[in-house]
């Protein structure tokens, strides 16, 4: 049997607990009420939005509407399955976000730690602003500019290695060259963008500590290997782990206007497939089972990864 | 209570948002009817080249003269917006000028969205009646799988006009310092461009002349030339911009995978290996980068339904050759559209209440006076007749940005495009802007295809398998050709394969869809 005061006792503890909480927020109100307005933000523009992938399950007609259309299952999934390019595209996205994966988290990391080894201030910013600057770069100007350095009549490079008696190379129309010139291109712009967060977190490491490693006798290498590399660990992690989401998603835009005949075989992703397929026919429903399939893949290879982390380190999403 | 107030007063603005927001997809202007004798039509937005089409002199005129009062609503970006606009609670009452495939056709017919309208065509449209009969063609390539015709034609009888025929264009000056004549079939024309990038035409002592030379995604118009001369041309241009073609016992086929397309890509191949087509050919010129090479007189030969694609500056260097033959005198045919060139000019929808009405409208441009109309423009106003011949007026001719732009600033159907109009033969068209009509080094009427066959209409069931295999085959044909030409795979070595991933594709499937259609359309 219950002891009935303890109950009481319980429950005035709860009762006084909620008030308690209440107060709480009554006091922070003003915080409350501004952490309302990215929550309303993210229900319209994320959470409301997907209503409309259960079209990946029906037939969408706008005649019908979202709602009217009729249902069929898994009818999408099964004809992008069955499609002949499906290896190929699936393939060629993985190759493509690898390569980019392996090559783009590392290098700014070295670029930031470089920056934080240099003394001279004036310097140093300058090179930092010099390294931001391709990031504002649109991305069809870089394409333009990808075309004007390498194309193979009178491109700029092609002419010097015409020049020193070499032969024109065909950088533009070669399925092979194309994932380096995707990802080079994309690290010479975004590698000095990239720096950044690294740079926030090396400038919260206190000084003294590399003062005390200067006293004991350590080197710049030392320094680096067993203080700064250590403070950003948790910067690194994390934003690998962020990398690691985007697996599935091949930038549209770069790899669309970079693309033609010769270097399709290399060169049609997801992404572009599903605008040939999808879009261009109008078949929405389609699109939209391809993108969530896409995202279902993303959204696993992030967990794994995360749970990855978990295990080995303590620094982790969730 | 104070607190709650803002709160609310937050949640409150935050709802209003989302109903504005919502209100932005399913605003409707179509609900604004007036009075009985107002239509609404919806039409692409070309208010950046010429005046807004309430304001365009043409449809001011015709207002008076039908005593019908559109009320248009131009849409900028129609292809990503069309379907949006079908989500409409109302729409307007037709489409004018606005493109819908085939297959759309069907769908949206089928669904009820847009009104069948064979019944009401013989009676409430004259004209466009008249060139039906004239030119059973014409009906055959509207009339769904089901019987109806959704759309009404941008429609021709000249095959050279309305950007209907490729041609190949030489460089004039070169011909003539070469002494050389434009080549009539396909060894002449491996001959001619052998001279063009060998012996230093354009006399500046470099070896910078280009074969066929155009931006990379246009390798297509001297391909369609050359099937043409190797016997692909059957069944004319849409049927080989589809990838058919009629073999000689009337059987349709698969362009890619005929032996006559192995011919072609060896032809080609050839010509790639020896540099009469540009090493460029399929990536990294763009088309600006073309027309400024083109400045520079270094392309030999391209291919166009018109000349003026290269250039204002450099198109008057270049003369059409329409007809390239095979080798060992095989002949080839013009590379002509059928004279059915858009199927959804005028699409009426379900939210007309008067469809008679709008067939009225629409149907003066399909006669001879109102072609006219939409053309020249009224007598006097924006043309005159010099020598018997209509020509623009001075304000058109002399327009800063050329006279074709000049007579768009007064009348509709100036570009060819998805209009609704039977358009005029292209040497009058020429003659209006005041240009000589281009001459051919050849006959292009001497040689037709047997028969041109329009992109046929697909049930809903066929257009949902077709455009997986078409879509596919399509892509690994275009890598396939760039693999052919370029010489990295052999042709005899590899075209089995090529064949049998084209079958693994559907090329099977694809063929018998293709074929009952075919047989559906003769029977029409």
């Amino acid at each position: 049997m219950p002891n009935t005061t303890e109950v009481k006792v319980e429950q005035s503890d709860k009762r006084k607990e909620r008030a308690k909480r209440w107060h709480y927020v009554k006091r922070h109100k003003s915080l409350y009420l501004m952490i309302l307005i990215p929550i309303i933000f993210v229900i319209i523009w994320n959470y409301w939005p997907m209503y409309g992938v259960i079209i990946a399950f029906k037939d969408y007609s706008p005649a019908y509407g979202i709602w009217g259309s009729p249902w069929v299952g898994f009818k999408h999934f099964t004809r992008f399955f069955q499609s002949y390019f499906f290896g190929n595209v699936i393939w060629n996205t993985l190759r493509i976000s690898i390569y980019s994966l392996i090559v783009s988290v590392p290098l700014p990391i070295i670029l930031a730690l470089m920056f934080n080894e240099i003394r001279v201030k004036w310097l140093k910013s300058t090179i930092q602003t010099i390294t931001y600057i391709p990031n504002f770069i649109s991305v069809v100007i870089i394409v333009g500019m990808i075309n004007f350095f390498f194309g193979s009549q009178n491109g700029v490079i092609n002419n010097l290695v015409e020049m020193f008696g070499g032969k024109s190379i065909d950088f533009l129309g070669s399925s092979g060259i194309f994932p380096h010139m995707y990802v080079w291109s994309g690290i010479w712009q975004g590698v000095g963008w990239g720096t950044l967060i690294y740079t926030a977190a090396m400038s919260g490491i206190p000084q003294d500590q590399y003062e005390a490693a200067y006293l004991e006798g350590a080197s710049r290498f030392q320094c680096i290997k067993n203080i700064t590399i250590p403070a950003i660990m948790p910067t690194i992690v994390i934003s690998a782990i962020l990398a690691t989401g985007g697996i599935m998603a091949v930038g549209f835009d770069k790899t669309f206007l970079m693309q033609n005949a010769s270097n399709l075989s290399t060169s049609e992703v997801l992404s572009t497939y599903t605008y040939k397929m999808g879009l261009v026919n109008g078949e929405y429903s389609f699109s939209a089972a391809v993108g969530l399939f896409s995202n279902l893949i993303n959204f696993i290879f992030l967990w794994v990864v995360n749970k990855f982390a978990q295990h080995v380190g303590d620094t982790s999403l969730w | 209570m104070k607190k709650w107030k803002v709160a609310l007063t937050g949640l409150a603005l935050s709802s209003v948002t989302l109903v504005i927001l919502s209100g932005c997809g399913s605003k409707s202007t179509g609900a604004t009817k007036v009075d009985s004798n107002t239509i609404t039509l919806m039409a692409p937005d070309h208010s950046d080249v010429h005046p807004k089409n309430e304001d365009l002199w043409m449809w001011k005129q015709y207002k008076k003269m039908s005593g019908v009062n559109v009320k248009w609503e131009t849409v900028k970006d129609w292809d990503q917006k069309k379907q949006l606009i079908l989500s409409r609670k109302t729409l307007p009452d037709a489409f004018y000028q606005t493109g819908w495939s085939n297959d759309e056709l069907v769908k949206y017919g089928t669904q009820g969205i847009f009104q069948p309208l064979e019944k009401l065509i013989p009676k409430y449209a004259p004209n466009l009646n008249k060139l039906m009969k004239e030119d059973p063609s014409i009906k055959k390539a509207l009339t769904t799988p089901d019987g109806h015709i959704y759309g009404l034609p941008y429609t021709g009888s000249d095959p050279m006009g309305g950007g209907r025929a490729f041609k190949l264009y030489f460089n004039k000056k070169w011909l003539d310092k070469l002494n050389l004549k434009a080549p009539t079939n396909t060894e002449e024309l491996e001959q001619v461009l052998t001279a063009f990038v060998t012996k230093d035409p354009n006399g500046n002592g470099k070896a910078d002349e280009q074969g066929y030379y155009m931006d990379s995604d246009q390798f297509g118009p001297l391909e369609l030339m050359v099937k043409s001369a190797f016997g692909l041309n059957s069944a004319g241009r849409t049927a080989m911009e589809n990838n058919y073609y009629v073999d000689d016992n009337n059987k349709l086929q698969y362009v890619f995978s005929s032996d006559k397309m192995k011919e072609v890509w060896e032809y080609e191949a050839e010509l790639y290996k020896k540099g009469l087509i540009a090493k460029t050919a399929f990536a990294g010129v763009d088309y600006d980068k073309w027309v400024a090479d083109a400045g520079k007189d270094v392309v030999g030969l391209f291919s166009w339904v018109g000349r003026d694609f290269i250039g204002a500056e450099a198109m008057a260097n270049y003369v059409p050759t329409t007809i390239l033959n095979g080798p060992n005198g095989q002949k080839g045919s013009l590379v002509t559209q059928s004279p059915v060139m858009g199927t959804s000019a005028f699409v009426i929808t379900k939210d007309a209440k008067d469809p008679k009405k709008l067939l009225k409208w629409v149907d003066y441009f399909y006669s001879e006076k109102g072609s006219e109309f939409g053309f020249y423009g009224k007598e006097g106003v924006t043309y005159e007749v010099k020598d018997g011949k209509k020509v623009y007026v001075d304000k058109i001719l002399n327009y800063p940005k050329g006279a074709q732009l000049g007579a768009y600033q007064y009348v509709d159907n100036v570009y060819a495009g998805f209009f609704p109009y039977l358009e005029q033969p292209e040497a009058n068209k020429e003659i209006a802007y005041g240009r000589e009509p281009e001459v051919y080094t050849d006959a292009p009427l001497d040689n037709l295809p047997k028969q041109i066959l329009p992109t046929f209409m697909s049930t809903p069931d066929e257009s949902s398998q077709l455009s997986t295999i078409t879509t596919d085959m399509n892509k690994y044909v275009e890598q396939a050709r760039v693999k052919f030409v370029t010489g990295k795979w052999n042709i005899d070595d590899n075209w089995d394969q090529y064949i049998s991933q084209l079958k693994k594709i559907g090329l099977d499937q694809w063929v018998k869809i293709r074929r009952q259609q075919y047989v559906r359309y003769q029977k029409n």
